[in-house]
């Protein structure tokens, strides 16, 4: 995961629960960088150990602390960041799943030591589609549901997600079907 | 695709990779366009190239299909003629029937640039990078954003920094000021020994010729080397200094004397933090002025110490000087009056002997002033009987009052103790004389009255009231205000000039007084004064003092051999002539070496020992006899007789060995009762070394509890002087000073000051270890007396027991 996600993490919790509870949930994390830089590649387990230490700390579930975490990396810092390439991603959100694969795609060879996931979709209807989720990483689906709840939101659209298939579950990769 | 020059043109395919694209013919004109290209140019199609696009580069190129076939190898920059800055990047080919392809995309340097031209991602073929290199574009802003946060954050630190550094050097600042300004000199050295800082002060007194700055990190060690010779002792200079650095301990105070006579006071600081050593600070200043001003203090004291001492001295000897001679006089007349006399004779005898009466008075009244104002006079606490002692006083000045044909009266209430009191009675004779004497002085006719009564009791002190009332000229208000200032003297109109030295009632008052006592007049002109005189008297119980009343009428000193040591011819005739009428023989000796050898060759029952002589002194002479191992030498009575009274001068002959004091000039009755008591006595044993006041205090009379205290000592002591010759002998003076220390509290009760003293003095000289080689001989006298104190106690038991 690039720093730019850690990063957002980072912002999340220094502006919701202030700077000492941020170095709180560094320190329990395990995690000893001191500054996050946003290009340079860490470890997944580092965005997981972030995920898991706020739980402990802000006794909140793991999984509501993913889903914050992907649907803040949308609006926020995604936003703050990314405007005109996320805006330039389609003009609505239709368009801007369907752009996904590609747009992950292209990420890999901008970002030589990511490995991010990949896309596939299907099952297009006008109001709904489904998003095919292939990671390498198990446990960050709900950070992408999250970042899926946050495009409905970014794009203005009262959005319903639900999980088709998981890897949780067996499956070899996780199925969100976005309605809006 | 026919030739490489044409390329075959089929709209749907190209527009999927080239969505940018678009075609011209040879007359220029856009005849077909991809979709994207449309987005950001709609009305492309039909227009002529030149009327929408310049060439940006090549601009050398000629808008003719010829010109522009020419650079179809190159990189083609096209600008919009409406909008120059919307930019297409790309390249030209030929296609069939003279018409031109370009395939390219919009050139962009910000992904804001899409929305501008209002394209998406989407728009760009996929193979196209150009999204790409806006994503890197992005990437570098973000990176550029981190930078620049670090770059903030770093900033921040810094000045977070600046401010402690400001805030320590602030700091630092006004330490070094504060430093700067100190009086003193100051010098603070690292754990190392090197200089952190200094100051001008310092810099000046070691004579360093640098300023305080330049000393920073100057090795403390060597400068202290090369300023040792600024120092009276320069070796003890440094000496002191590694003592002090290995001590690590703070020092106040200590003086330094400079070569060039100023001194320096130093102190040491070690600076300690969290059981670290990190340095220590030396504070210098210059005390030549204090210790100047000390100096001539110590030199002023000495010197009023001197004149004390050379005044004491000249009254001790004007005291002999004047005793001597009056002491002849009152002899000799006495002796005369023995002899037949006519009427004129015994008439002049008698003015010569109120004369000399009046002259010792004056004498005496010189001294009690001096030693009064000395603070040295002493107040004795022994039982005497109140009613004798005011008997013995009406006794002596009713002949006086007699002769002026006054009636002197005595009133003492039936309230008075009957018992004895405890307290001075000499000193109470002498206020009680000085009164009357005054009283009949000033009185003519009539009556003076001596009444004593009980004023107040508390517990077992009394507080006893004298009033001497006399019915003579007065005092007037006036003269009462300073009656008992010194040297004032009231005019007696009966006399017209006054006698005595005029410092009768100062004495009296001060005697008064100093014994808790209070003093007041009243009187009323032509009709009298009443001198009341208030005096606190401790009542004794029970007491023994009885024992020692003696009958004049039963002193028999025949078969009594009395050596006279005396240096004056007519005083030794005189007490030869007085022992004689008490059936007494007698030798003399003219000093003390003389006295020294009689003894040896003769045996005598006690010696009247004089003490200012020539050749050899009264107290080497009884320091001599006490050694001596002749035999009864250290035992035979001696009583001093002196003319120096000054205080003091008592305690000094007991110590030299000396049983009891006379002071000249003695009235007969006085040298014969201490010589009957002392001589009538077997042995030197059997004068009283003991003096059990203080027991009696102590135990409120109870003989039992008296008998216990006894007997303890009886116990103890022994096993203390043992103990002393053990350490004696081990040389462990620590332990015989303990020892000597305990002796001292054990004997402290049964009243020998002269055992407190030699007791006292072994301790210390074990303590400072002073004088050791004294205490072999201290101990040896110490043992001989105590063994003397021993019987004494014994017997005072006996008589407890009875």
């Amino acid at each position: 995961m690039y720093g730019i996600v850690n990063k957002a993490i980072q912002v999340l919790l220094t502006e919701n629960y202030g700077l000492e509870s941020w170095e709180e949930i560094k320190k329990r994390s395990g995690v000893s960088v001191d500054a996050i830089l946003s290009n340079e590649p860490y470890p997944d387990r580092t965005t997981f150990d972030l995920a898991i230490a706020t739980s402990e700390y802000l006794k909140i579930d793991l999984k509501d602390v993913l889903i914050s975490f992907g649907e803040y990396w949308v609006i926020k810092t995604g936003q703050e960041s990314y405007r005109s390439l996320m805006k330039a991603g389609g003009d609505n959100l239709k368009e801007f799943l369907i752009n996904l694969p590609n747009f992950h795609s292209r990420l890999m060879l901008i970002y030589p030591n990511l490995t991010p996931p990949e896309f596939k979709i299907s099952n297009i209807e006008n109001a709904a589609l489904y998003v095919h989720y292939f990671s390498i990483r198990n446990g960050l689906h709900y950070f992408m549901f999250g970042l899926l709840q946050g495009l409905g939101k970014l794009y203005k659209k009262p959005t319903e997600i639900s999980i088709i298939e998981s890897k949780s579950d067996g499956a070899d990769h996780d199925v969100f079907c976005v309605k809006w | 695709m026919n030739t490489n020059d044409n390329i075959s043109f089929d709209h749907d395919k190209i527009e999927i990779i080239f969505p940018f694209y678009f075609v011209f013919d040879k007359s220029l004109k856009i005849i077909s366009s991809g979709k994207s290209l449309n987005k950001i140019f709609p009305n492309i199609i039909n227009s002529n190239f030149e009327d929408s696009f310049f060439f940006k580069r090549p601009f050398s190129i000629s808008y003719t299909i010829p010109s522009i076939s020419e650079y179809t190898n190159q990189i083609i920059i096209l600008a919009s003629k409406n909008n120059p800055e919307i930019i297409l990047r790309g390249q030209l080919l030929n296609l069939e029937n003279e018409k031109m392809i370009f395939i390219g995309s919009p050139w962009l340097t910000s992904p804001e640039d899409l929305s501008k031209l209002n394209l998406n991602i989407p728009d760009f073929a996929i193979h196209d990078v150009t999204t790409d290199m806006l994503q890197l574009v992005k990437n570098k802003e973000i990176m550029s954003k981190d930078i620049l946060s670090l770059v903030e954050s770093l900033k921040e630190q810094k000045t977070e920094l600046k401010i402690s550094e400001d805030e320590l050097k602030f700091s630092n600042n006004r330490f070094s000021v504060l430093i700067q300004n100190m009086q003193s000199g100051i010098l603070l050295e690292s754990a190392e020994r090197k200089v952190i800082l200094t100051n001008k002060i310092f810099c000046e007194f070691f004579l360093i010729p640098a300023l305080p700055e330049q000393l920073i990190g100057y090795d403390c060690m060597k400068a202290a080397r090369d300023s040792k010779t600024l120092f009276t002792n320069s070796d003890d200079f440094i000496n002191r200094i590694d003592e002090i650095l290995t001590e690590k301990k703070l020092v106040l105070n200590e003086e330094l004397k400079m070569m060039d006579g100023s001194f320096l006071e130093r102190d040491f600081v070690p600076i300690f933090s969290e059981n670290q050593y990190h340095g220590h600070l030396w504070i210098y200043r210059n005390i030549t002025d204090r210790k100047k001003n000390e100096l001539e203090l110590i030199n002023a004291t000495e010197q009023a110490i001197l004149a004390k001492k050379i005044k004491e001295k000249f009254l001790a000897n004007m005291s002999h000087e004047l005793r001597n001679p009056i002491n002849i006089i009152t002899g000799v007349t006495g002796l005369i009056f023995d002899t037949d006399l006519s009427e004129k004779q015994n008439e002049y005898l008698g003015i010569i002997k109120t004369a000399s009466e009046n002259l010792l008075a004056l004498v005496n009244d010189i001294l009690d002033f001096e030693k009064i104002q000395a603070k040295k006079i002493k107040f004795h606490n022994v039982p005497f009987d109140l009613r004798k002692c005011i008997n013995e006083v009406y006794l002596s000045m009713k002949f006086i009052a007699a002769n002026k044909n006054i009636s002197l009266t005595v009133a003492i209430d039936d309230f008075l103790p009957t018992h004895y009191v405890s307290g001075d009675s000499l000193r109470l004779k002498q206020i009680l004389f000085n009164l009357i004497n005054n009283a009949i002085k000033f009185t003519e006719r009539g009556t003076v009255k001596l009444s004593v009564s009980l004023v107040e009791t508390s517990g077992k002190q009394k507080r006893i009231k004298f009033d001497v009332q006399d019915t003579g000229i007065g005092i007037s208000k006036e003269d009462l205000k300073t009656i008992f200032d010194r040297y004032i003297q009231i005019i007696n109109p009966l006399h017209n000039l006054p006698k005595g030295s005029g410092l009768g009632l100062t004495i009296v008052k001060n005697l008064v007084e100093l014994q808790n006592g209070a003093i007041e007049v009243k009187s009323i002109i032509n009709e009298g004064s009443t001198f009341s005189v208030t005096i606190p008297y401790q009542i004794i119980e029970h007491s023994n003092t009885k024992q020692t009343e003696i009958k004049i009428e039963s002193f028999d000193l025949s078969g009594k051999n009395i050596l006279i040591v005396e240096d004056d011819k007519i005083n030794q005739m005189i007490i030869t002539k007085i022992l004689e009428k008490y059936g007494a023989t007698s030798e003399t000796a003219d000093n003390g070496k003389i006295a020294l050898e009689k003894l040896n060759s003769k045996r005598f029952h006690i010696i009247l020992l004089d003490i200012q002589m020539p050749i050899m002194d009264g107290y080497t002479t009884a320091e001599q006899i006490r050694k001596s191992k002749k035999e009864n030498h250290s035992t035979i009575p001696i009583i001093a007789i002196t003319a120096n009274i000054l205080s003091g001068e008592k305690e000094k002959c007991m110590e030299a060995g000396m049983n009891d004091y006379l002071s000249k000039p003695f009235i007969e009755l006085d040298l014969i009762k201490k010589v009957n008591e002392l001589s009538n006595r077997s042995t030197y044993e059997e004068t009283n070394l003991v003096d059990l006041t203080y027991l009696n205090s102590i135990t409120a009379g109870d003989g039992n509890f008296q008998k216990k205290l006894i007997e303890e000592f009886l116990f103890q002591t022994p096993l203390i002087i043992e103990e002393i010759k053990y350490q004696l002998k081990a040389e462990d003076w620590n332990q015989l000073g303990k020892a000597a220390h305990k002796l001292k509290g054990s004997i402290s009760f049964i009243g020998t000051p002269l055992f407190i003293k030699t007791a006292s003095e072994i301790e210390i000289f074990c303590q400072k270890r002073l004088n050791l080689n004294l205490i072999p001989d201290m101990l040896k006298n110490l043992d001989i007396n105590c063994q003397r104190v021993y019987k004494e106690l014994e017997r005072e038991l006996k008589k407890i027991e009875l």
